[in-house]
């Protein structure tokens, strides 16, 4: 791609200086000669894409088109479902699975003219901080090929971050867009819970996923955002509120608001590389003038813990449906139905999906309902009255995307080592807030992530903070070497 | 006389013994009764057969070489259940969901079978139907 952003390049589109089919032939372009190397891809829609394109451009010329993204090459996450094409969530169990209907954000993208040019490599089931736990091949990080772009939407990220195309989507259960957005220095935002749709996302903890979209830009980000939220029928958890056009959010300065701090967030164990760019970025706001204060969130230090009983026990019921009789794998042992059943389970799910079944199984059963998964409710419960308090106060709470930049393959075989990345972006899943991560620089080489954690529906706050950050910084422009524009 | 009051006696003293005895049944009831439905409250340590049970009850099976690594995996994720007795949970509400405006139901919508295309992803798929195999063993 040889645009900064997809504003930029549908901006070229409708003044005639390129066309839609010619930046989707760019973007498979872009995909062969890097792929090998990063490996984002599951499976392409090369034949479909291309001739979407050609139906944008025909109503672009007829100036039927009206969305300011048309015409735009997107990657989708291989868990959003999109008719007649595989959806595999990088699992052995759904290797062959036909998508029979399109997720809702998939259709609405679709809807406003932008082209899905591919399925994007993932953890398996989207559990997973490193895109290692894929049943399929491992995703490289564009900025360092020896390591992890961070997971679980690992995929979506490192298109982005290598120039393959300027948008995709992505799901985050636990900071599953943020993290690898943070790794590999591109935007990632997760909305508020219920903003968006759920509708055809294979469902993984369904009280704490949301869809959100990748870009380098924040106004790209919130160009997708103003496509894909909205109330949704086929969702009883969709919000019935209005969608306000989140690009009028990219304006204005960050003068008189009001940061928090959590010092939680921002002690001994986040590496000083990391701490340091977010201080940076802090000292950057303050200079725009916006003031800080260091708060304690002591509720944080339990989030992990809830966290990694809530969405095991939630996955452990929704990934019961995958059983060899429905969902194209079956496993060719076992003389009875329930020894099929076990047998496909078994030979199917990989390591990190069988830990987590089996630990969500355990907190559910029982004896101990209450001592793991009651509790670890109420835990939220505390934590979302702390965000509360602190929002009354404040306008907005700051802190690193992730403890650290993106470490090298198999670093991390320790599960319990591998959750702490996810320190910082469990708690706005738990309490269902917005939140955003932006590129704020680099330590040791590879890119460091700034996340700011919003009031509920409040996007447009964090919109409005991440234009005034890139307005001033040039991280977002910066490529990866050997991945230029 | 001597008798009768020797009877008032043992009815008396018997009497007390009977209240004695069903004040300690309702006092066991009522602990038995709180420790099934409060269940386990601190930290434990798995055994391999919690661990086989739970493979058992999620329709899983690992490799027998597996066991141990899954067993003290599962024991360091739940022994961090610590942290979240740190914090006062006195007359706090479990959330289960974020969403307060409340869940919402639909218009249902009649579909056809057919129109869901049932059979491209059945593993086999047979007269309009998923065919498994037998449920008892012959």
């Amino acid at each position: 791609m040889s645009y900064a952003s997809a504003l930029e390049a549908a901006r070229a589109i409708k003044e005639g200086e390129t066309t839609s089919q010619k930046l989707t032939q760019a973007a498979f372009d872009a995909i062969n000669q890097t792929d090998q190397d990063v490996s984002a891809y599951v499976s392409l829609l090369k034949e479909e894409a291309l001739e979407q394109a050609t139906r944008v451009d025909a109503r672009i010329k007829s100036g039927e088109c009206r969305s300011p993204l048309a015409g735009v090459p997107i990657g989708i996450k291989d868990n959003l479902n999109l008719k007649g094409s595989k959806t595999t969530c990088s699992s052995k169990m759904l290797e062959n699975f036909v998508s029979p209907y399109t997720a809702t954000a998939v259709q609405k993208v679709i809807d406003a003219d932008l082209i899905p040019v591919g399925k994007l490599n993932m953890d398996e089931f989207a559990m997973g901080s490193s895109t290692e736990n894929s049943a399929f091949f491992t995703t490289k990080n564009p900025w360092n090929l020896d390591c992890v772009p961070g997971g679980s939407s690992g995929g979506s990220a490192a298109t982005v971050a290598s120039n393959q195309v300027l948008l995709s989507l992505g799901s985050d259960t636990g900071g599953s867009i943020r993290q690898p957005a943070a790794f590999c220095g591109v935007v990632g935002f997760k909305p508020t819970y219920g903003r968006v749709s759920r509708y055809g996302l294979v469902a993984f903890a369904s009280s704490l996923d949301q869809i959100g979209p990748f870009s380098r830009t924040i106004e790209d980000t919130a160009h997708v955002l103003s496509i894909i939220c909205g109330h949704d029928a086929h969702d009883s958890t969709s919000l019935q509120m209005d969608v306000p056009d989140f690009s009028t959010a990219c304006m204005g300065d960050v003068k008189g608001l009001k940061i928090a701090v959590p010092e939680e967030l921002f002690g001994e164990a986040i590496d000083e590389g990391v701490r340091q760019r977010v201080q940076d970025s802090l000292d950057l706001f303050v200079e725009q003038g916006a003031s800080y204060d260091i708060v304690s969130m002591t509720s944080f230090n339990a989030a992990l813990a809830s966290y990694y009983i809530i969405a095991p026990a939630e996955a452990s019921a929704n990934l019961a449906r995958f059983d060899g009789v429905r969902y194209t794998h079956r496993s060719s042992d076992g003389e009875t139905l329930k020894e099929m059943i076990v047998a496909s389970r078994g030979e199917a799910f990989g390591e990190e999906v069988k830990r987590r079944i089996m630990v969500g199984t355990f907190a559910l059963s029982s004896g101990y309902y209450d001592a793991f998964y009651v509790k670890a409710q109420k835990a939220r419960t505390v934590m979302r009255r702390e965000f509360d308090r602190i929002f009354s106060d404040y306008d907005v709470v700051l802190s690193p995307t992730t403890p650290s930049v993106a470490f090298p393959f198999g670093a991390k075989e320790d599960p319990m080592q591998m959750y702490l990345n996810d320190s910082a972006t469990i708690p706005a899943n738990m309490a269902g807030l917005p939140a955003v991560s932006l590129p704020c620089g680099f330590s040791d080489g590879m890119p460091v992530g700034l996340q700011l954690v919003g009031k509920p529906c409040d996007e447009a706050m964090l919109i409005k903070m991440g234009y005034a950050f890139q307005q001033q910084t040039d991280f977002h422009k910066r490529d990866a070497e050997g991945f230029s524009r | 006389m001597y008798s009768y009051r020797c009877f008032l006696y043992f009815n008396f003293i018997f009497f007390n013994l009977y209240l004695f005895f069903l004040l300690w049944i309702v006092v066991l009831v009522i602990v038995v009764e709180l420790f099934f439905s409060v269940g386990y409250t601190g930290v434990m340590d798995l055994s391999m057969e919690d661990l086989e049970k739970t493979v058992s009850l999620a329709h899983l099976t690992v490799k027998e070489e597996k066991k141990e690594m899954y067993l003290s995996q599962m024991q360091s994720i739940l022994d961090q259940v610590d942290t979240i007795d740190a914090l006062d949970l006195a007359d706090v509400k479990p959330t289960e969901t974020v969403v307060e405006q409340g869940q919402f139901l639909r218009e249902d919508i009649p579909v056809k079978p057919d129109d869901l295309h049932l059979e491209k992803n059945a593993p086999l798929w047979e007269e309009q139907a998923f065919r498994v195999p037998r449920i008892l063993k012959r």
